[in-house]
């Protein structure tokens, strides 16, 4: 029992350990990598982007010329139409289309998703905003819903439930063939928008629900999915164009655009998302959407018009992390290691990181011969000390700082 | 030794229930006291208050007549103009000064002071943003300067110094008289503002610097401090009127604003401030300031007009908080608690909050009296637990908990 006391002992200290020495390893070597930054010119009909070479950031086309600072920003007018029109620099048309700084700005937005957006503790208490006060700026109401097997609102102040109100929600919802319980719920829960659009829930059917107050009363929508879609994610957005209300992720990694008073589902043109590992970044200026996808060693960017219709697809491909210097030396120090937080999500635990190869064998290896030569200095016997060894061989130096710190001294 | 290491336990769980056990009790019986919202009417020259009570919200001017909603943003048009502008019942004129909407946006603001601005860790390392750099938008800078002993800029990237930079703003700085080490450091460290200011320095003497990068060169000014104010704490702000850059807190309350451009120190009427115990609430508009200094059970709002001269004035006092049920009962239950964060401060500590009063006094002896019984119950010796006693005396709940969670073994 006290050998066994002594080994949870162990067993904690190379858990503190692969926690502890990594992080420590890290923010010493760890090598900033730096994602390429691409858009589409309009002017070039071509890619253009912003890379970072031997630390110098470096403006440049598809094609691999250079570009100054202010040449490279006159390709990009409907990105750079800010600085354009203060240099006056700003053309009067593209493509026969008409420049004009508010419908610029009112068509300019950039959404960004990442897997961290998905893996994150989600609120049960809502605020349903009113959509039509007749005030000038949203206000939060002084209740808040949840919304599982029924919807209920509760008041913040008394932290009671509304019957009436909860009563009249709930025969909307099940009025236009609500199924509880709710699945996924999507909205902006703030007051700091442009507008209130309520929120997107999915029921037990696999179908969408759109819920909003309209002056008191209940507005309730439902949305068709089709049987085969299986949406997993519900991503609201705020845009000035009032184009779409959100962005539906299906199981399948399709990303679907829910398209405002319409209520249609347009496909992003995409291929080879993952939601766990890629980023998303859809940027929309007058002319265009752009749509990236950016993983560990890779990035595509595609451009479609404002129908979604591709225009053009640009990949680019650099060292994954696991070739990095920084990495290679940890997979040769270290054979696992384990991370409390991780950038792929919010939640807290213990997440196992496995470097690439074999190389911390060897390492190991030598941990476990310099501590045999200890028990050999110290005259203990070997066969005793058996099951440290081991544990030395699998765990490396976790395994041997803390066999040290919890020494086997059953056997002296 | 066994008996220490035993009190050793028992001061821990002291320690915890006294954590977790208030800490649950506010959770349950918190009483929340909104403080009244007061502005001031220059439509009825008299101060408007907006008072949430538990009969709905009331809203009355000084005087005493009660209001409307509706009412009280057509007697606030400075404040409410949006919404009376969509109402259409802004007026033209307000004090024969013609109502235009840019005007009154850009004359708006609000500012506010709590004791944890000051009780908070301040970051080592600040950018300095280019000041006019021709460019629409504000960008960070590649480096990041600390200030101490002297100023280094460290770019970020490699980790390393730029000398040559380093040199020629220290030189600037010494130039100006600064005196390191440098004793204060203030500035909006974001490019997310109209414009950059760079930061205030109080210098080793105590007078202030102004330090700004103008096309990549410093720019330094020196501002003379009287002898006898001693600056303790500055906050910049970002005014789209640039009527002044910060606000200083001198260390015998007062409160200055450092105008644009002039450097004149213009001291706000607060008398009666309090910075490690008062909030500050500071709303302008087209016409002048409504400052309002909030303590724990009363409050002072003072009317200066645009050339801080005082207008009107309006104090209000409430219960003060032991007085409240909520702490009136907690001052029954419990002699004190401890937190490990409070709302006057971001730093985590053992933060002691002692119970108004010794009504607690009787329930610890209550809890004294059935540890006797206990013990008598049992056939102990009283006079071998007197320690425990004293401990459930003083500790009242928290102590009867942590004996009897690790109980006095020894004398059995």
């Amino acid at each position: 029992m006290v050998k066994l006391s002594r080994y949870i002992l162990v067993f904690i200290g190379i858990m503190a350990a692969a926690i502890a020495i990594p992080q420590l390893y890290w923010t010493i070597f760890r090598e900033a990598a730096s994602t390429p930054n691409i858009v589409y010119s309009r002017v070039l009909d071509d890619f253009m982007m912003i890379k970072r070479q031997d630390g110098l950031l470096v403006r440049m086309d598809a094609q691999g010329n250079v570009y100054s600072r202010s040449d490279f920003e006159e390709k990009l007018p409907l990105l750079f139409f800010r600085q354009l029109y203060a240099t006056g620099e700003m053309p009067d048309t593209i493509d026969g289309v008409p420049m004009n700084h508010s419908e610029l700005s009112l068509h300019s937005s950039n959404f960004t998703f990442r897997p961290v957006d998905m893996n994150t503790p989600r609120p049960v208490l809502w605020p349903l905003l009113e959509s039509r006060s007749g005030r000038v700026g949203l206000e939060l109401p002084e209740d808040y819903f949840r919304l599982k097997d029924r919807i209920e609102f509760i008041v913040a102040e008394t932290n009671s439930v509304k019957k009436g109100k909860s009563r009249v929600f709930n025969d909307a919802l099940i009025a236009e063939g609500f199924e509880f319980p709710a699945r996924l719920i999507g909205g902006l829960p703030t007051a700091r928008k442009n507008e209130e659009e309520g929120y997107f829930v999915k029921d037990n059917s696999g179908d969408i629900f759109h819920l909003m107050m309209v002056r008191g009363e209940p507005f309730v929508k439902r949305i068709d999915i089709p049987e085969h879609k299986n949406i997993v994610h519900i991503e609201c957005v705020d845009l000035a164009t009032r184009e779409y209300y959100a962005f539906l992720f299906t199981d399948d990694n399709g990303i679907y655009l829910l398209m405002q008073d319409e209520y249609r589902l347009q496909r992003l043109p995409i291929k080879g998302y993952d939601r766990e590992t890629h980023r998303l970044r859809v940027r929309e200026d007058l002319l265009h959407k752009t749509i990236t996808i950016t993983g560990d060693d890779h990035t595509r960017v595609t451009v479609a018009d404002s129908n979604y219709k591709v225009i053009d697809i640009y990949d680019d491909q650099w060292e994954s992390s696991y070739q990095r210097r920084d990495h290679v030396i940890f997979s040769a120090l270290f054979p696992f290691q384990v991370n409390v937080l991780t950038p792929d999500s919010r939640y807290v635990g213990l997440n196992f990181f496995w470097p690439k190869g074999y190389a911390w064998l060897l390492t190991n290896l030598v941990f476990a011969g310099l501590a045999i030569w200890q028990l050999k200095r110290k005259d203990r016997r070997m066969r005793s000390n058996i099951t440290d060894l081991l544990i030395i061989i699998i765990t490396g130096i976790f395994g041997y700082i803390s066999t040290r710190v919890f020494p086997n001294k059953f056997y002296d | 030794m066994v008996k220490i290491s035993r009190f050793v336990l028992v001061i821990i769980g002291v320690i915890v229930t006294a954590m977790a056990i208030p800490d649950l009790y506010w959770t349950i019986f918190q009483e929340s006291r909104p403080v009244p919202n007061v502005m001031f009417s220059h439509v009825i020259d008299d101060f408007i208050i907006v008072q949430p009570g538990e009969d709905g919200v009331i809203r009355k001017d000084a005087s005493g007549n009660t209001y409307t909603s509706e009412e009280v943003e057509q007697k606030l048009p400075l404040m409410f103009f949006r919404q009376l502008a969509a109402d259409g019942t802004m007026p033209d004129s307000l004090k024969g000064v013609p109502m235009d909407h840019a005007t009154i946006s850009t004359h708006r603001g609000s500012y506010s002071y709590i004791p944890r601005n000051i009780n908070t860790p301040e970051p080592v390392l600040l950018p300095l943003i280019e000041a006019e750099s021709g460019r629409v938008g504000l960008s960070l800078p590649e480096d990041f300067f600390r200030l101490k002993n002297r100023i280094e800029f460290i770019v970020a990237e490699t980790n390393e110094v730029d000398k040559e930079k380093s040199r020629i703003f220290n030189d600037a700085l010494l130039e100006k008289g600064f005196s390191f080490p440098a004793q204060l450091i203030a500035g909006i460290p974001t490019v997310m503002k109209s414009k950059d200011e760079g930061y205030f320095i109080k210098d080793d003497e105590g007078d202030l610097y102004h330090l700004k990068k103008i096309r990549g060169e410093p720019y330094v000014a020196r501002i003379d401090i009287p002898e006898d104010m001693d600056i303790v704490f500055i906050e910049s702000v970002d005014m789209r009127t640039e009527e002044f850059y910060a606000y200083l807190y001198t260390e015998d309350n007062e409160v200055y604003v450092i105008l644009d451009e002039v450097y004149y120190l213009q001291k706000l009427p607060v008398e009666g401030f309090d910075r490690n115990r008062d909030r500050l609430r500071i709303r302008h508009d087209l016409f002048g300031k409504t400052i309002s200094v909030i303590g724990e059970d009363f409050m002072k709002v003072i009317r200066i007009d645009d050339v801080y001269e005082v207008i009107d004035t309006y104090e209000t006092t409430w219960e003060p908080r032991h007085e409240r049920p909520d702490h009136r009962m907690f001052a029954r239950l419990f002699p004190f608690e401890i937190r490990l964060e409070i709302p006057d401060s971001r730093y985590v500590g053992f933060f002691f909050n002692f119970a108004h009063g010794y009504s607690w006094l009787l329930l610890n002896l209550l809890f004294v009296a059935l540890a006797i019984w206990l013990i008598k119950r049992k056939g102990r010796d009283i006079r071998k637990n007197i320690p425990d006693l004293f401990v459930i005396l003083l500790a009242g709940f928290f102590g009867f908990i942590a004996t009897r969670v690790f109980p006095n073994k020894f004398y059995e």
